[in-house]
């Protein structure tokens, strides 16, 4: 008994910001703490981490990680719509701070680094997670807010999967996964194509007496492959082969306060990955190499403009992990990445060629865990500085589990940055910072009812902040290493689950607070020193809640953002709100056959809001899928 | 100074006193209302996911009003805001992405009315007591742009005027309408009775501002930058009927802009290279900046015309917070500096 009002003092001192905020009733919602199931061999161990709900992945087949993320964790997607850009902010992070990775490999462009989360479809993978906090000295130039995880689980056995869906606005998509696995070998694949119109209506708020108009020029249409093969002619090695290809057209709509758009965004990308695994008994290492060509085509015939961004990338990383004496563990990763990128902003094609050492060792022992890593890069012979990083968990007394780690962290300057004609800087610095994070982990059972709590803090500077700005003697803009950036906050995930019979009862919360302001800047920025950054909102919370009876389940969901500043001075924002939404579903099995059949009613409470300013955003909507699946052919 | 004034308002009055023998022209108001007189800095905005927006000072008491049109209308005034004019009681607001020109009562600041349908429209001129307005259209980027001719009665755009690459300035002088073709390295002139071009003159690289002082139209022109492969140093162009003087700035890497008058009438003012220079005029054939008469930039800087007017200087700083507007004695000496809006690129005065 005071183990257990322990942890409820606990858990109450650790929602009392929560009951701060407006939201105050929505807070008892309660989560579900998926964990992480990526090899250690991948991973640093996060301290938050998010995977999508497997009901959630069933009700949205068709969904983007941009969708997802609106509705678990507690990352800011800056969305301009369906059929636009997302980016994602992590603890504050600006969208060019995180990275992405494919079964370990950045699939980040050398020429923004900003990730459009509306480009990843979840239907492809098998396993995604989202990793908050810092994770440079693992992952490299771009891990400083966060890092999404993209890869595929090995298939148990031999299976086909086929869904088709309609949703509102003439959104209709189609996918297909098939998978077969015998001793020795596996393939598996997955297919996607989905188009939309996207011509909701809003009421446009810019124009006299807010008339209500239809989106136009918004229709998008991607489609795309994942194949895997795999040959495991030894339990210890393991021999990969994928192959990634994906193309997106999207018509870019006005904002509200642009008379039309005639933009078009045409992204395609060929990914290809091979790797040799070994897990021995003491000693694992691993060879991964990847190419990677992705094109970027902007047309827009109003302006006259048809340019194509074309990279070209070659990675390969080599990670080796050795015992040392006793609990002790040494590795070693050593990553190289050619890149060859070609720009109508660039004078001539560029090259960028980065190799990477990460030294690590760890100590394990029944009650803790410690990780050092130090990463040294040289990117064109140039030498990054030293990002170390040093990673703690230990048990304590009443099943509490306190998670600490430091780091050093450190984005480059982009192609684009270096480059980009006219404005580009060769003498641009990385952004340099450190990084530190405690959480604090609990697990409880109480009659039939789990709980899990995580709570933590985070702080987080980021020197030579790159930001581009008129150059006015020359008339163009320029990047400067000019600002320093600092990040704190607190994130907390609560988890509830019951089984009732039949009947299983699960909800999930999660909340973060973030404040995110400039702490140095330039001469003449006094007005934003220590503001909030922009997009980057104080208060976000998530929450959902699902109940399954036997073959069915229906599930609510439920996300608020607080208020985003959209000026750097402060002084213009947009509101907080909030959406949520409905989804049911119901299963019918016979033999080896499953028909399933999801809806969903989306933005249920009609509300009107923009995630960017002046992007609107569409009202209550629905979906219906239709998923085929046969088991064990 | 003074005398250049009493010569430009003899000039219009003299046109104006023409026209109004020769066809019955609209009536033009006395403007005696809240918005009648004073400055209107045009603030961009954020550029794409934004609004533009009005910063309003008064002369007499220094008192701003800033987001005027929002703040009277309700909504934004649209994505990027590029300049201003007014006709009798009426303004006339450009928003270039919103292709639009917004119509505003100056004794309230309500919106009256708009020409929609532009093509990336940017400078307007009202030319005198025409009751027409001309603004310049990019239409697109590396293509002709043109100029609408509209019709402020109406509010219709009555003729489109085929011009050069990126119209980007636009003056009205001597009766005729010039449009600097601003990634060119010409000028358009048009009739003002036919709305015709009446030829294409060339100048130096591109032109981006206008002076007019008596009978000579002072073009200036920035020249290539660097990025283009072909950096060009800058220029004024000297226009005077059918002569054209050249006065080049000392080397490529001179790119003047911010074209303004000079206080005392007997000069002109330019920003290069982070400052601002007085040059005298008559221009000669070399420009040789020195001393400073202002040690900094602005992303917009320009001299209030009218009486004891001062000079203003506007700062844009990261173009995602407000800017502020720096007021100057007409000795350069710095007065006061005033809030503005995201990234105050234009100022009109009246």
């Amino acid at each position: 008994m005071k183990k257990r009002s322990g942890f409820f003092v606990y858990a109450l001192c650790c929602w009392l910001p929560v009951a701060a905020q407006p939201l105050d009733t929505t807070v008892q919602l309660a989560p579900v703490r998926v964990a992480a199931a990526m090899p250690p061999v991948q991973r640093q161990p996060a301290l938050f981490t998010y995977k999508p709900d497997s009901l959630l992945m069933r009700a949205l087949p068709a969904g983007s990680v941009a969708d997802w993320l609106q509705w678990q964790g507690t990352v800011s997607v800056r969305s301009y719509g369906s059929a636009g850009l997302a980016t994602v902010s992590v603890r504050g992070s600006g969208s060019q701070q995180n990275a992405v990775l494919w079964d370990g490999l950045s699939l980040l462009s050398p020429l923004n680094s900003t990730p459009d989360f509306n480009l990843l479809p979840l239907w492809l993978f098998s396993d995604v997670q989202l990793q908050t906090g810092s994770s440079s000295a693992d992952f490299g130039s771009g891990a400083v807010g966060g890092a999404l995880h993209l890869g595929q689980s090995v298939p148990q056995h031999s299976s086909l999967s086929a869904f088709v869906e309609t949703r509102s606005f003439g959104d209709r998509s189609t996918g297909l996964a098939y998978a077969h696995r015998s001793k020795k070998w596996w393939y598996s694949a997955r297919a996607l194509y989905r188009q939309a119109d996207n011509d909701f209506s809003y009421l446009n708020t810019a124009k006299f007496g807010a008339p209500e108009e239809q989106l136009g020029h918004a229709a998008t249409r991607m489609g795309g492959f994942l194949q895997e093969v795999c040959w495991q002619p030894h339990a210890k090695h393991r021999l990969k082969l994928r192959w990634w290809y994906q193309a997106y057209d999207r018509q870019l709509p006005p904002s509200m306060t642009e008379a039309l758009s005639t933009a078009n965004q045409a992204d395609s990308a060929n990914r290809l990955f091979l790797s040799w695994d070994y897990q021995g008994e003491k000693r694992s290492f691993s060879f991964k190499s990847a190419y990677l060509s992705e094109l970027n085509q902007y047309v827009d015939a109003r302006i006259n403009l048809n340019e194509r961004h074309r990279f070209k990338a070659l990675l390969q990383e080599f990670r080796l992990q050795q015992p040392l004496s006793g609990n002790q563990q040494g590795s070693l990763l050593v990553q190289q990445a050619y890149y060859w990128a070609t720009s109508p902003n660039y004078d001539l094609g560029v090259q960028q060629h980065r190799l990477a050492l990460v030294p690590g060792w760890r100590i394990q022992r029944p009650r803790f865990n410690t990780q050092f890593r130090v990463r040294s890069e040289w990117v064109d012979g140039r030498f990054v500085p030293l990002t170390p990083s040093l990673q703690h968990e230990q048990r304590l007394p009443r099943g509490y589990e306190i998670h600490a780690a430091v780091a050093r962290n450190y984005r480059l300057p982009t192609l684009n940055d270096l480059y980009w004609r006219p404005g580009g800087n060769v003498e641009l610095q990385p952004e340099l910072g450190w990084s530190s994070e405690i959480a604090l982990h609990k697990k409880l059972q109480v009659q039939g009812h789990t709980f899990a709590l995580r709570s933590g803090g985070f702080f987080t500077e980021v020197d030579n902040w790159i930001i581009w700005l008129p150059n006015a003697s020359f008339g163009f803009w320029s990047p400067r290493n000019l600002r320093r950036v600092r990040s704190w906050g607190f994130e907390q995930q609560l988890n509830w689950s019951k089984t009732a019979g039949k009947m299983q009862l699960r909800a999930t919360a999660d909340y973060a607070y973030v404040h995110t302001t400039n702490q140095q800047v330039s001469v003449g920025e006094t007005a934003i020193r220590g503001k909030q950054l922009i997009y980057v909102p104080r208060h976000q919370l998530r929450g959902r809640a699902f109940v399954q009876y036997q073959q069915h389940f229906i599930g609510w969901q439920f996300g608020y953002s607080g208020l985003r500043y959209t000026s750097t001075d402060n002084s213009a924002f947009l509101p907080g709100y909030e959406q949520s939404s409905l989804l049911l579903g119901s299963d019918f099995a016979f033999k080896k056959h499953t028909l399933r059949f999801n809806v969903g009613i989306h933005n249920l409470f009609n509300t009107e809001f923009q995630a960017v300013a002046w992007r609107p955003m569409p009202g209550r909507h629905f979906h219906l899928n239709i998923t085929y699946h046969l088991n064990k052919l | 100074m003074k005398n250049a004034f009493i010569f430009r308002g003899l000039s219009l009055l003299a046109f104006a006193l023409l026209f109004q023998s020769c066809k019955d022209e609209p009536e033009v108001p006395t403007p005696t209302d809240t918005y009648g007189s004073g400055v209107f800095v045009i603030n961009e905005g954020p550029f794409q996911n934004g609004s533009g927006t009005v910063t309003f000072i008064n002369r007499s008491t220094s008192g701003v009003q800033q987001d005027v049109f929002q703040q009277v209308n309700g909504r934004p005034l649209g994505n990027v805001a590029q300049s201003m004019a007014s006709f009798g009681t009426q303004g006339l607001l450009v928003v270039n992405n919103a292709n639009k020109v917004e119509f505003v009562d100056l004794k309230d600041f309500k919106a009256v009315g708009s020409v929609e349908g532009l093509a990336l429209p940017s400078k307007i001129v009202v030319a005198a007591n025409s009751g027409k307005a001309y603004v310049t259209e990019w239409v697109a980027f590396g293509s002709a742009g043109r100029v609408a001719v509209i019709d402020i009665a109406s509010r219709t755009v009555i003729k489109s005027i085929p011009v050069g690459d990126f119209p980007n300035a636009i003056a009205f002088h001597n009766n005729r309408i010039y449009v600097a073709n601003s990634n060119e390295n010409t000028v358009t002139e048009i009739s003002l009775n036919a709305d015709t071009v009446l030829r294409t003159i060339t100048v130096g690289d591109r032109p981006n501002g206008f002076l007019s002082q008596g009978n000579t139209l002072l073009v200036l022109c920035a020249g290539n930058p660097s990025w283009t492969g072909t950096e060009t140093a800058g220029a004024i162009v000297t226009l005077t009927g059918t002569q054209i003087g050249i006065a080049t700035f000392p080397a490529a890497t001179f790119h003047p802009t911010n074209f303004t008058s000079h206080p005392d009438g007997s000069a002109v003012l330019y920003e290069v290279n982070g400052a601002v220079y007085s040059q005298a005029v008559p221009v000669g054939a070399n420009i040789v900046p020195s001393n400073p008469v202002i040690n900094r930039g602005f992303y917009h800087f320009s001299l209030d015309p009218a009486a004891d007017g001062l000079l203003y200087g506007t700062d844009a700083r990261d173009f995602a917070s407000n800017g502020w507007i720096y007021r100057y004695e007409r000795t350069f000496s710095l007065k006061d500096s005033i809030p503005a809006g995201i990234a105050p690129g234009y100022i009109y005065y009246r």
